[in-house]
């Protein structure tokens, strides 16, 4: 199904935010996710359904000043 | 111990350090422990999903204090989503506020920061706005709830020293809060100086992180705030001693 | 003489005006400053700059202890003959006042030596009154040489020299003079000095520059306050420390305060120095000549002093007395003005500790 992931829209298999996550490859510990603009932590991860132009940023801490 | 005490929490320390600009990550964790910096910075970003890089979290020992900033925000509503996001994701009730509209120089929007300042103080967060040292603006920064003020010294990564030391001593002087000196320190004097001018602590990111070896720079700035630092307390104490009488020095003449 | 022309050009000068029109601001900018002009000097010694005195003491302290730290240098004074054929009508050894003379011999001399060594104090000031043949260069030398096996430092306080006289002390171990102008208004000297060699003006106003061409290290100059106008007075010695200081870069200036006390010969001073204005002429001193000595004699009494010790002095005289063989207990003589101050060396000294001072004996010793 097509939803807007880090701003673009992107058709995805996953059916929640899990595995979204584990289809992405990404480090399930570094990661930060805002599930329609609510941050999920990881236990929940698995019951955050994905519907339909579902906006899901992907974020992380990086180097910065 | 003269503690720097930022929202009730103390620290030892009175240099805080950031993340940015590292040739590589591996010198942070060297670089917090030679210098005993106990706060550190750090952005938030999108992953790149095509070529996800290493989380910064990984190289920061769990003992120090994250300093997640607001960077990339223009305004205040997007800083403080982004802040509340970086608590949301466990960082801690620290945050850096840093609105910048301006890509040239880098200036901070006081006048955002302030509204931003407000929300999330209410809210909970300890909150250290960095801007351009403003007198009025850092006493409505105190109004709105800030921890501490973080005024720039010079621009972000321009390693001028402290450029602004008039205004910043008139912040010292005048708002009761600790006030950082945030950004431009370029070299170990500066630090020390700034701290001689009674700032509670330095923000040194770049100078550190682009030396070729900072761990050691780290440790040469941690060695000046210090030194800055004692020498503003033995200023101080002597300035005390004559805190007493109205007029200590000639106050005999009047005696009679 | 190059400072005289300092002098005619004062004559002109309407000080009244002047002081009219000096307001807060002008005060409150001179006090800030880093390098003083003699305007500067003005406002700080204007009757309105007494509402500052603890901004200019706090100021005048910061700039003292940045240049000398927080240490007073001690000497003591030893006058070896009072005869003069001076009359200068403020002074107990006018020629014409019938005190006990005496005028000590070499051994006498010694025995005074000795004796003041005893205190710990290295830095003495020999003192005479004029009289020419008794008191003549060669005893001057003499009595020199035998204070050298004593103290490290010998400044000397008499009648003036010539350039020539100077440099031959010099070489045999005197490092400085001290000799106060008494009064820089030309009619008022005049009329207090009645004889002798001392009327004459001019060669006692060109006498610090003869020894700094002499090349002694350290000279002292000073008004006597009492004789002339006060601001005035303080004005005109602050612009002479100021113009030796710039044209002999190779000497030490300092400025004394001595005010008049009560002598032989009962001179009533017209002019008082009051202590509030003595200690605004110490501050604008002090801002106006960082680098000068400030020297304060026990004319002044102890607690006043040592008020003073925060304030940018640098020199104290201790334990003195005035008269001629006082120390070793030689007959009495008269001393030539009161002494104020009587404590010893050592209660001068831990006076000065008490205040968070150092006391430093010895700064100066010639290899000759």
């Amino acid at each position: 199904m097509e939803i807007t992931l880090n701003g673009e829209v992107k058709k995805v298999e996953s059916s929640n935010i899990y595995d979204l996550v584990k289809s992405l490859n990404l480090d399930s510990d570094g990661v930060v996710i805002l599930h329609n603009d609510e941050v999920i932590k990881k236990e929940f991860w698995s019951r955050s359904n994905l519907n339909l132009k579902d906006n899901v940023e992907v974020l992380y801490f990086v180097s910065g000043g | 111990m003269d503690k720097l005490i930022l929202g009730g929490v103390e620290f030892k320390s009175r240099l805080l350090t950031g993340t940015g600009k590292f040739s590589s990550k591996d010198e942070i964790p060297k670089m917090l422990k030679a210098s005993g910096s106990q706060i550190i910075t750090m952005a938030l970003r999108r992953v790149n999903l095509n070529n996800s890089d290493e989380n910064i979290l990984n190289y920061i020992p769990k003992d120090i204090t994250l300093l997640p900033n607001t960077s990339g925000a223009r305004n205040a509503e997007e800083a403080i989503k982004i802040a509340r996001i970086a608590r949301a994701a466990g960082c801690g009730d620290f945050i850096k506020i840093e609105v910048i509209n301006d890509m040239k120089y880098l200036m901070p929007d006081n006048a955002e920061t302030i509204k931003a300042t407000k929300v999330l103080a209410d809210e909970g967060f300890i909150v250290l706005p960095y801007m351009t040292p403003d007198l009025i603006a850092g006493q409505r920064l105190k109004e709105a709830g800030a921890a501490a003020v973080m005024p720039l010294g010079s621009p972000i990564g321009s390693n001028r020293g402290i450029e602004t030391k008039a205004m910043i001593e008139i912040m010292i002087e005048n708002i009761d809060l600790p006030i950082i000196v945030d950004a431009g320190i370029g070299k170990p004097s500066q630090a020390a100086e700034a701290m001689e001018m009674g700032a509670a602590a330095v923000l040194v990111n770049t100078a550190i992180a682009c030396s070729p070896n900072p761990a050691e720079m780290g440790k040469a700035f941690a060695l000046a705030v210090k030194a800055g630092r004692m020498a503003y307390k033995a200023k101080m104490a002597e300035e005390s001693r004559y805190a007493n009488a109205s007029s200590p020095l000639t106050g005999f003449l009047h005696n009679n | 003489m190059s400072f005289y022309k300092e002098i005619e050009k004062f004559k002109n000068f309407d000080m009244e005006k002047y002081m009219d029109e000096v307001t807060y601001e002008d005060i409150k900018k001179s006090i800030r400053k880093e390098k003083l002009t003699k305007f500067d000097f003005l406002n700080l010694l204007s009757p309105k700059a007494k509402d500052h005195l603890e901004e200019m003491a706090k100021e005048a302290q910061r700039r003292s202890i940045q240049q000398f730290g927080k240490v007073i240098s001690l000497y003591i004074p030893m006058y070896i003959s009072n005869y003069c054929t001076n009359e200068c009508t403020y002074c107990g050894f006018n020629k014409n006042n019938k005190i006990d003379r005496k005028h000590l011999k070499l051994n006498e001399i010694e025995a005074e030596a000795i004796e003041i060594a005893k205190t710990g104090i290295r830095h003495i000031l020999l003192l005479t009154g004029e009289a020419e043949g008794l008191v003549g260069v060669d005893y001057i030398e003499d009595a020199v040489k035998i204070l050298k096996k004593y103290f490290d430092s010998v400044v000397i306080e008499i009648y003036p020299l010539e350039t020539e006289e100077y440099k031959r002390l010099g070489k045999i171990g005197v490092d400085g003079l001290t000799i106060y102008q008494e009064v820089y208004e030309e009619k008022i000297y005049k009329s207090v000095h009645l004889g002798g060699k001392k009327a004459d003006y001019m060669w006692r106003l060109e006498t610090p520059e003869r020894g700094a061409k002499a090349g002694l290290r350290s000279i002292n100059i000073g008004p006597l306050f009492g004789l002339g106008n006060l601001v005035e007075e303080a004005y005109l010695s602050g612009l002479h420390a100021k113009y030796l200081t710039d044209k002999y870069l190779n000497s030490e200036f300092s400025i004394s305060l001595p005010r008049i006390n009560d002598a032989e010969g009962g001179y009533k001073s017209k002019y008082i120095l009051d202590d509030a204005s003595f200690v605004q002429f110490v501050l604008a001193y002090r801002l106006f000549l960082p680098k000068a000595g400030i020297n304060i004699s026990t004319r002044e009494i102890a607690e006043f002093r040592d008020n003073l010790i925060g304030l940018g002095v640098t020199k104290f005289s201790a334990g003195s007395k005035t008269n001629v063989g006082a120390y070793s207990d030689l007959e009495k003589s008269t001393p030539q003005f009161e002494i104020s101050d009587n404590r010893s060396v050592k209660e001068t000294e831990d006076a000065i500790r008490a205040r968070g001072y150092q006391v430093v004996h010895k700064d100066w010793e010639l290899i000759v």
